[in-house]
């Protein structure tokens, strides 16, 4: 149930967005999502550049993302998510990763300075 | 380092040691494959699951190189880091170490003389993490720059001479699917392991300045609070193995545990932590200021597709293979393939080896007469070997597809695509395919879990496979139900025997997801693995390797596990043959009438056998017991028997009733179940009483080759026991439950 009302929720709230970037005439979203940068990763929306600010994350948890190259300053892009709404499909450093969101949610993000990863 | 080399050239006669290491999915295995020869030698180090591989160098590549000593080349588990987070790490740092971490030189298995770093040249960003890692450790290495032509093919500029002069190390190009480069790259390990290269001032200085460490204040005195037990190279990894909470893996003394458990584990978790973000600054640095991995291309097209060239493929074909329709479909469909080749496809192969078996039987019956030792070798023996023999299609089955689906990089998509359900239990996606085949077989099941990283996650996924529902169970269902059940009832559209079966199949499969669930919150508490998952690029597979593993697996079957059924087989064999009955049964040698043989029919000699049997009294000792569940002494047997396999709960049931040959037609049997009268005339087996049987072999481990592979797999009989026990105590109160609360409902 849940994993479908988040699809669903995230669905509408891209929806608001492009309607959002046509009044602001630029690429959709990018105008909301600039006004409450940075953010968690497992907030980031599917093919926003973004930079790595902070990793966190309970005990080993953190040792490992940053271990898998999760460094503040990495590019990161959402590539797209699972069928079932988690994991995600992330792009870093040339390769790609996937994610779940429980674990993206310990990596803070930031658009602002997102070049392609 | 420079004792390892003096020791090297000190003793000619020893064979110098090569390790092969590597991120996972860069081709190491299959360089390999092709640098030894077939011969590969498994062993693993105390205190870990995970095994390693080694091998002797190909004979024909150590004489092209005039080597004359034997070159040992050890292949150890592929991994992203050497900070011993995980079971994997643990494993290759110690294969890098000499077996134990933080002891210096004192005994244990020798570092190896020289390492061989493969790197994937399409994904050095990442590759470079344990290269820098490795350059740390301060070992003779040489880097194998892999799939260079896949790089070249991808548009990415890897200059190899670059790479080379930047680290200060050797960097030998190769293909691995042709085997280009193998030779030179040998050939510069085994220089590097000689001690006649030495390190370059471009090494020694990039390995001070990692060593130097980032200046952090905490790391340098979590490190310093080492400097007493171990080298400043070993301190890092106790470091990171405080952090982890890993230290038991890394099979240290005493003394250097106890100074690593000293330091406060927040504490060894920044320095850890800052640690990893120094040694990308390095990676970042080498990638960026040398344009390693740039693509060619660059600014040419649009910035989405040149910024992970290696990927471009990939994306596009994961438009598909990931699409949150389509992609699921396409998983449905290769799972069903799998399944069905596993499940179906073997039986030809099953068939031959069971016929080939019981001509085997046959001959050596001609050959040897009858006798009590003709029985040993053909009931005991044959019939042991046979039980081996019989799981190795399946076993190759699924093995040859989960070696290509690992190779050409599906299986990482499939872990994704499912592991929002996996997590629900507490597991990883990875779990999911072994836990499918435990519908055809758990003995390959259980052998699948090897992919599952986390050791409490493949034992729990070991525990829940035996309750999947086997192929083995679905004779014992299909007599049941044709026996008890009558063939036209129905509810609804749907035939009462149709439903049933889906009814024992879905029990097993919410069962063993429930059991999972609880032991992963129990007995086996962690928490839900972290899912990190690389997802590699797609290859073609490279069916050679794929057919070594099969190989690889085959035999160790054969080899570790297929001693125990063998041994179990003999034993229950002579369980269920002695002691014998008192003779009159012997066929009159004198008899001159063909009446006074047939007066002594041999099924019912056989019968008259196995009730008098060691195992037939055990059957009617524990009748009472039996009674509660709606069963009878006969059934008793019959358990007793399935042990050997649950499908020969038939042929032995057969037996009892004295019907010959009950496993190939149960028609006889299904009759005499049918139509069995108790002392008061009532009906001997009730539609309950074969419910709660249903029921019973859903749960109970009758399988000894489950038990064996347990025991082989987890490397203890603690395991299987516990499994065994459980699972069969379980089943039993399920089934007196079925048969008690259907006689309160009124049930028959």
């Amino acid at each position: 149930m849940r994993p479908i009302a988040s699809l669903a929720a995230s669905w509408r709230s891209r929806r608001a967005f492009r309607v959002a970037a046509e009044l602001d005439g630029r690429r959709w979203g990018d105008a909301l999502w600039r006004s409450v940068s940075p953010r968690s990763l497992a907030e980031l929306q599917i093919g926003v550049d973004a930079r790595i600010v902070d990793v966190r994350g309970a005990d080993s948890l953190r040792l490992r993302l940053l271990e898998m190259g999760f460094v503040p300053g990495t590019a990161v892009r959402v590539i797209k998510c699972a069928p079932f709404g988690d994991p995600l499909e992330l792009r870093l450093r040339g390769g790609h990763i996937s994610l779940r969101a429980a674990e993206a949610g310990w990596i803070t993000v930031d658009p602002e300075l997102g070049d392609p990863p | 380092m420079n004792a390892a080399t003096s020791t090297a050239t000190s003793r000619p006669r020893e064979p110098l040691r090569l390790a092969l290491i590597g991120n996972p999915n860069v081709g190491k295995t299959s360089l390999f494959n092709r640098v030894t020869g077939a011969r590969q030698r498994v062993g693993n180090y105390a205190g870990v699951t995970v095994e390693l591989r080694e091998a002797d160098l190909r004979a024909g590549l150590r004489a092209e190189l005039g080597e004359g000593r034997s070159v040992t080349i050890v292949d150890l588990p592929g991994t992203y880091s050497l900070t011993p987070i995980a079971e994997d790490e643990a494993v290759a740092l110690r294969g890098l170490c000499g077996e134990r971490v933080g002891d210096g030189e004192r005994p244990g298995r020798k570092p190896p003389d020289a390492v061989i770093l493969v790197l994937d040249a399409t994904n050095l960003a990442r590759n470079l993490y344990l290269a820098v890692q490795v350059i740390e450790l301060g070992r003779p290495m040489v880097i194998a720059l892999n799939m260079i032509d896949v790089a070249a093919e991808a548009g990415l500029e890897i200059d190899p001479e670059v790479l080379s002069r930047e680290l200060g190390v050797a960097v030998i190009p190769t293909i691995g699917r042709t085997g280009e480069g193998h030779y030179a790259l040998v050939r510069a390990a085994l220089l590097a392991a000689k001690g006649e290269v030495s390190p370059t001032p471009t090494l020694i200085a990039l390995r001070q300045r990692l060593l130097a460490g980032c200046g952090e204040a905490g790391v340098d005195g979590a490190l310093a609070s080492l400097a007493g037990v171990a080298s400043p190279v070993a301190a890092r990894s106790l470091l990171g193995a405080r952090a982890a909470g890993t230290i038991e893996l890394l099979g240290a003394s005493p003394e250097v545990v106890a100074a690593a458990e000293a330091i406060d584990r927040d504490v060894a978790l920044d320095a850890a932590s800052a640690l990893a973000i120094d040694r990308y600054r390095e990676v970042d640095r080498l990638v960026a200021e040398f344009g390693l991995g740039r693509h060619r291309a660059l600014g040419g097209d649009g910035a989405s597709t040149s910024s992970a060239p290696a990927m471009d493929r990939s994306e596009r074909l994961d438009r598909a293979l990931t699409h949150r329709v389509l992609g699921l479909l396409i998983f449905v469909a290769v799972m069903a393939l799998l399944f069905t080749s596993i499940f179906a496809w073997a039986e030809p192969a099953m068939g031959l080896i069971e016929e080939l078996i019981s001509w085997l039987s046959g001959g050596a019956r001609g050959l040897l007469g009858e006798g009590i030792f003709t029985d040993l070798v053909v009931d005991g023996v044959i019939a042991g070997v046979g039980n081996v023999l019989v799981f190795i299609p399946q076993i190759g089955l699924l093995f040859l597809f989960v070696g290509l689906l690992e190779d050409s990089g599906y299986m990482a998509r499939a872990a994704f695509l499912i592991d929002r359900l996996m997590a629900k239990v507490g597991l990883h996606g990875k779990a999911f395919v072994p836990l499918l085949s435990g519908f055809a077989c758990a003995i390959p099941a259980i052998m699948g879990t090897r992919t599952i990283s986390s050791w409490r996650d493949r034992l729990v996924t070991i525990l829940m496979i035996p309750y999947m529902s086997c192929s083995a169970r679905l004779p014992i269902y299909v007599l049941l139900i044709a026996a008890l059940f009558p063939a036209e009832e129905a509810v609804g559209p749907f035939n009462i025997g149709g439903l049933i079966l889906l009814g024992m199949y879905l029990l097993s499969t919410i069962s063993a997801l429930v059991v999972g669930a609880i032991y992963k919150r129990t007995i086996l508490r962690s928490p839900t693995p972290p899912l990190v998952l690389e997802l590699p690029p797609y290859r073609l597979p490279r069916l050679r390797n794929t057919l070594l593993l099969v190989y690889d697996r085959t035999m160790d079957f054969v080899r570790q596990a297929g001693t125990v059924i063998l041994a179990m087989t003999v034993v229950l064999w002579a369980l269920l043959s002695f002691p014998k009955p008192p003779a009159p049964v012997d066929a009159p040698s004198t008899g001159p009438t063909i009446e006074a043989v047939s007066a002594v029919d041999p099924a019912e000699a056989a019968e008259a056998a196995i009730v008098h049997s060691f195992g037939g009294r055990v059957g009617l000792a524990i009748e009472p017991v039996l009674t509660p569940m709606g069963q009878d002494w006969r059934i008793g047997i019959a358990i007793l028997g399935s042990f050997a396999a649950r499908e020969v709960m038939v042929s032995t049931l057969g037996l009892v009733y004295g019907i010959e040959g009950a496993d190939d037609d149960d028609r006889p049997l299904r009759e005499e179940l049918e139509t069995a009268e108790n002392d008061d005339g009532g009906r001997r087996y009730t539609p309950l009483g074969g419910l709660a049987l249903m029921v019973f072999y859903v749960y109970a481990c009758l399988c000894m080759s489950t038990v064996a592979v347990v025991r082989r797999e987890t490397r203890s009989w603690r395991w299987p026991i516990f499994m065994f026990l459980s699972m069969t105590i379980f089943a039993y109160i399920a089934a007196v439950a079925v048969y008690q609360v259907g006689l309160l409902l009124g049930y028959r």
